[in-house]
Order: C-alpha cells, then structure tokens, then sequence
C-alpha cells in the first residue's frame, strides 16, 4: 500500500476535476444532483472526496462498506442497482468511480424507472443473506489458508472452446423446447426425448424460473468450495428436471418439495482457471411467484 | 429387427480369477499373466492355442498391447473395450460372438484393473475437455438417491430402510468371509455396519464396495467343441447389453426406483434363454452391489422380486446363500472390491465354479442341489438415470 495520505492528495483534485467536469456538461450544480455514488478502493480519498462534494447530505448513497464491504470493480454497478432499486423518476445520478484517476458519469432516470424495478432490490438481498460464514472457509476461498482436499482427482479445468459452443447455457441458463411436443430440455438437447425430433427446438431462458426439489443427497466425497455438496435433483416449473448443487443452505435443512432459484456461482478453481456455472438455492423472496409463469 | 442371441453356441471351457485386494506385491502385467495362465491351465490349452483376445480394462492400459506385451503373444489379435463397469463383460461378449461366427476357434476374455496405485477414494475416469457445466457429484451420491425415493415409494420407514441396506452389506461380508479371493475376508457385525461413518446421503463406508486390484479370464470355444477342453463346460445361454438414453437425470417423471436399463437387459437375456421364471429356474445371481440400494433395486428390476417387496426379500433372507436364489454368493462388489475391468469375469468365476460344483463346501448353495442350472451376471455402470447394464445367463447344461 502507498501512504494513505499521499493517495488522498492525488486522487481528491482529480476527482474534483471530473465532477465539476461531468456538472459542466449537463448544466447542474452539485446541490441538484439527486444521488452522488463514489467507490474507489482508496477508502480515504472516497471519504474525503464526497464530504467536500458540495452535494446534499440526503443524496449521498451509502457505500454499502458496512453490510457488504467493497467488491472492486463490480462495486460501481452494485451501488447504481442499489440506487435505482430506490430512485424516482426525472432524478439525476452521479458516480464517481476513483481507480488509476477519476471518472465520473452523470445518469437521467426515465419515467420508465419505477415499472422496471428490479424483483429482488440490492437491499433485500443484502438483509436476505446469511452470516454464517466461518472466517477459516473465508481464507480458504480467498487461497490464504490451505485444508487437505478430498483423496480424488483435482477437478478438471474448464475448456474454452467447447465452453464458447455452450455459452448460452453456461452463462445464460438457457434450455430448449420441443416445438413438437413441448417436451423441455435442461440442458438444451438437439434430440427430443419424448418424441425424437431433431432440431425442432426453441431455446429458453430458465435463469429466473424457480423449481422444487424433488429429491437430494449429502455428498461428502465430492469437490466443492463449501463441503459437504449438497444436491439436488430440480424439477423446473413449467417442465424439465435440473440436477446441481444446492448452496447458501444448511445440509440439514433440506428437504424434498423445497422452493429454489438458480444463482450463477464458482463452482471451481482448476490450473488457475475460475469456474462458474449454475447453482441452486433456496427462494429469497418468500411467496414471490417469480418466474411462475415462465 | 431382432436380438437373436447366440443361446448355447459357446461354452467356457476354462477360467481364472486373482485374489483381489490391495495387490501391491502386482503390477498390471502381474496381474494379467496370473489370470491368464490360470485360465490356460483350468482349460488344459497353452498360449499359442488362442486365437484372439479381447481386453477390458476401463484406466489401466490403452490397446491390445496391454495384453500382448506382458504375455508376449506371438502376433494375435487383441482388442482392448471399455464399456464402464460393465468393461470385463463386454470383453466376454464379444470373445463369445466373435467365436460364434466362426471367426476363430478359441478366444480369451480378460478384465483387470489396478485401482489401489492412485490411492483415490472410490472409482475414477477421465473426461475429455468439457465446458465445465457437468455434474461434479461421485458415485455414492448418485446411487444414494435411491434408498429415500424407494422408502418413500412404497412406505418404508427410514428405520426399516437402513436395516434392509445393512443387511445387503451383512449377507454380502458373511459370504466373503468364506472366499479366498475376496478382498474382504471378514464377516462384519450389523451394528459396525449401520454406525459407520456416512459417505454420501444414508450410505456409511459399508453400504459402498471397496477400492482393489484384480483380474479374471475366461477361454472360450464352439460348444460343440467344448468336451474337448473339459468335462464341464459352462453354456452361454444369453449375452445382453443396453445403454440407456441418459435422460433419467433430465426427466421428471423418473422415479429413482429402478433402473429401466437394467429392465431392459434382462428382459432381452431371458427371452434369448427362454428363462420364463426367474425366481425358480435361476440357482444363484451375481449382480452389481456396487452400493446397498442398487442390490435392492436390482431384486425387482431383476424380476427376483414383486415391485415393492424386494426389501422384505431381502429381511426374510431369500437372497442369503442358504436362501431360495443366493445373490453374489462369492462376496459380490462389497467383499471384492471393483477392478473395473475385472468384476464382470469375476462374477462369471463364481458361477462357474457354482455350476460345476467345486465351490467349497462353505459356500455350497442349496439351489444347485435342488436342481437349478442356471447362473446370472450383471452389471451396471454409470448411476440411476444414466447407465449402461449388462446381463448374462450361462448354464450348466446344454438346452434339450
Ligand atoms: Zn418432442
């Protein structure tokens, strides 16, 4: 780390520099800027920064350092999300993001915003987390604090091309339906199992479709960053079956008929290679009908 | 469109089969010339007599010269088969086709695995290059579906269950402990069984076959010819195998009660051996208790019981040795281990030392005094939903 103060002594003016930048193009001045969001890793320069911003102390949006901590590069989106999730319409945004200098970017919401809301707001998800996590698994995933893995091979690394084939379904989640008989596929299949038709398929997008689990076991073999593995067999609403790891859940409180969504989530680290792919977890909404209709 | 069969076109004439264990006195090569000879030897032949061979080994050694090296074959034909845990059946199957056609004389079939190297736990292969959305969950996990899908199918209560599996591993140990070539030799106590440490879902390290070595071989000819090599040749009366669509893990109406391959398999044998009553005509079974559950499903899938009344089968102790139709009376899976290659011939040893009567005394079963001339084996590979199985049906004497 550099000396703090010598950071904030660089970053600050630059930040001043593309704020009043940003002001000048839009023809605002700080106090009528509805929501000021600054990130940056230099936690005292983003401190110092938005106290001598100018803007009202009700547009300052919490950096979220307390519940959540800082996620880097992904911290500019989260905290935008998190704002929009509470934004009216005709309101103006700024983000300051500070890393290697200063960006900022003013945002206009639409009189769109409020019908298009997310389903689940950044802040629900927040208060719907668990806490339960050991700091000992916490140094582990972060590769600070070695355990003896399972007597099995170490899990294959990934590979790119047959993953750009599938990106889709990796990425997306997204199966097929027979445009004969309706029959769905989890993954996608180019052969019907129900009525053998060949590439009469539509594909599908299942990433925000919930399902039940309709049956489970305990796995204390497998690999899997959070043992033991929980899976599940996943009967998808509105058809098709998906089995995968159940995660964010107690191994002891599974049970068959439980209510799960799908969550994009590591699944490995192999040759240095990070891979991600679709797990199951329990609701978070509870008696929300996401998804129901799809 | 048919599957004809080959029913009492080849016999075995001669057999082998290692102790399986933890070999590390062995290699690969060791273990091969040890079956292979003993083979020789049981059928009275020597090595230029064979034709041809065919190899199953799943990891320990690609193409025919995994065989023809060790042995130093004098330029025959080998071909090397994987086929999951069905890998030693296959190679018999299609030693016993290939002698059918009247392509060769004499072929051998012979499995071996050497699993103990690697010191994994449970069973591993190799995948190629994939996209990285594959299942990660192991074997135990996948056949560990099973026990609560059948206990809640048919009102099983998870008391009741757990001593139907301990009693599959129970049975299975106390005939082990009477085989020499078992990796296991010892009876173990139902209690020890029941509190062992879990593995994956109900399954303890009890309810899961071992990790071993070993290799088997079986030499086979035309059945006319078959009392050239010996007085009691064993009759091939079906060869079945089935892969399955693989869609039991994608499809919701799969109940993870039974395994529609295995279903499928067997029913093909038995129309090739016109075996119309199984639970009478069979004397003993060697199926794949690859986990407690899977011996269990396989009683009805096997037509050895009625849906739904496998598991009181199997507490009233019909399938024990001194039982209606002994099932794995050599110690099956869980006293020998899984050398994947091997296992299939290995179970095929146990009937053929079963029918010819020269099991020892301790392990003598009452059906073939009664009269019954028939040996199963099976395998199964892969997991519920997804696998391939394999069955055979091999007598002791010639149809009239
Ligand atoms: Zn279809």
């Amino acid at each position: 780390m550099w000396e703090e103060r010598f950071g904030e002594s660089v970053y600050v003016p630059l930040a001043d520099r593309a704020f009043a930048d940003v002001l000048k193009k839009v023809d605002l001045t700080p106090d009528q800027v509805d929501h000021l969001i600054v990130t940056g890793l230099h936690a005292r320069a983003v401190g110092s920064f938005t106290r001598r911003a100018g803007v009202r102390a009700d547009a300052v949006v919490d950096n979220l350092a307390k519940t959540v901590g800082n996620t880097g590069t992904a911290h500019f989106g989260l905290l935008l999300a998190d704002t929009l999730d509470r934004a009216e319409a005709g309101q103006t945004i700024v983000v300051v993001v500070l890393a290697d200098g200063a960006t900022a970017v003013a945002l206009r919401t639409t009189e769109a915003l409020p019908a298009r809301r997310a389903a689940l707001s950044v802040a629900a998800q927040v208060t719907g987390g668990r806490d339960t996590l050991r700091y000992a698994d916490f140094l582990n995933w972060r590769g600070r604090l070695t355990t003896e893995p399972p007597r099995r091979p170490d899990p294959d690394a990934y590979a790119a091309p047959p993953a750009g084939r599938n990106t889709d379904w990796k990425y997306g989640f997204t199966g097929s339906r027979c445009e004969d008989c309706g029959t769905r596929h989890l993954p996608p299949a180019r052969v019907c199992r129900s009525c053998g038709a060949v590439d009469h398929m539509t594909p599908e997008r299942l990433a925000d479709t919930y399902g039940t689990v309709a049956t489970f076991t305990i796995d204390r073999l497998a690999f899997t960053p959070s043992p033991p593995l929980v899976a599940v067999v996943v009967d998808i609403d509105g058809g098709g079956r998906f089995k995968c790891e159940l995660t964010d859940v107690d191994p002891d409180d599974v049970a068959i008929g439980d209510r799960v969504e799908m969550t994009f989530r590591k699944v490995n680290t192999a040759r240095g290679i990070h891979n991600y792919f679709w797990k199951a977890r329990p609701v978070r909404a509870a008696g929300s009908t996401k998804g129901q209709e799809a | 469109m048919a599957s004809n069969g080959i029913r009492d076109k080849v016999a075995i004439v001669g057999m082998g089969c290692t102790t399986f264990g933890e070999r590390w006195d062995s290699s690969v090569d060791d273990l091969l010339i040890e079956s292979a000879q003993a083979a020789y030897a049981s059928a009275g032949l020597s090595r230029d007599d064979v034709d041809a061979y065919w190899l199953g080994t799943m990891g320990s050694g690609n193409s025919g010269l995994t065989l023809s090296r060790p042995l130093r074959l004098p330029y025959k034909p080998v071909s090397r088969l994987e086929n999951y845990c069905a890998t030693g059946s296959e190679a018999l199957r299609n030693a016993c086709y290939a002698v059918a056609s009247g392509a060769y004389d004499i072929a051998m079939a012979i499995g071996v695995e050497k699993l103990k190297d690697s010191g994994f736990s449970g069973l591993v292969g190799s995948a190629p290059p994939s996209d990285g959305t594959g299942s990660e969950t192991t074997a135990p996990a996948n056949f560990s579906l099973l026990a609560p899908a059948y206990a809640k199918k048919y009102g099983v209560d998870t008391d009741e269950m757990k001593d139907v599996l301990t009693r599959i591993a129970w049975k299975n140990h106390v005939n082990g402990a009477k085989n020499p070539r078992a990796q296991f030799r010892k009876e173990v106590a139902k209690d020890v069984i029941c509190n062992a440490p879990l593995v994956a879902g109900p399954l303890g390290i009890f309810d899961c076959s071992g990790v071993s070595d070993g290799s088997a071989a079986a030499i086979v000819v035309r059945a006319e010819d078959a009392h050239r090599y010996t007085d009691k040749p064993i009759y091939v009366k079906a060869l079945s195998f089935i892969a399955g669509p693989a869609t039991g893990n994608s499809d919701p109406d799969y109940d993870y009660t039974s395994f529609p391959e295995v279903v499928a398999s067997v029913t093909d044998a038995y129309a090739q051996a016109g075996v119309t009553d199984p639970r009478a005509e069979i004397a003993l079974a060697e199926v794949h208790d690859c986990f407690t559950p899977t011996e269990l499903v396989l009683m009805e899938d096997l037509g050895f019981a009625e849906r739904g009344f496998g598991w009181k089968e199997v507490l009233a102790g019909t399938f024990d040795l001194d039982g209606d139709l002994p099932v794995n009376p050599d110690g099956g899976l869980k006293a020998f281990g899984h050398p994947i290659g091997a296992s299939g011939l290995r179970m095929m040893f146990e009937c053929w030392l079963q029918l010819r009567g020269e099991a020892p005394s301790e392990r003598t079963i009452s059906s073939i005094a009664a009269g019954k001339k028939l040996g199963m084996t099976h395998n199964l590979g892969g997991g519920p939903g997804e696998c391939v199985s394999f069955v055979s049906i091999v007598g002791s004497e010639p149809s009239a």
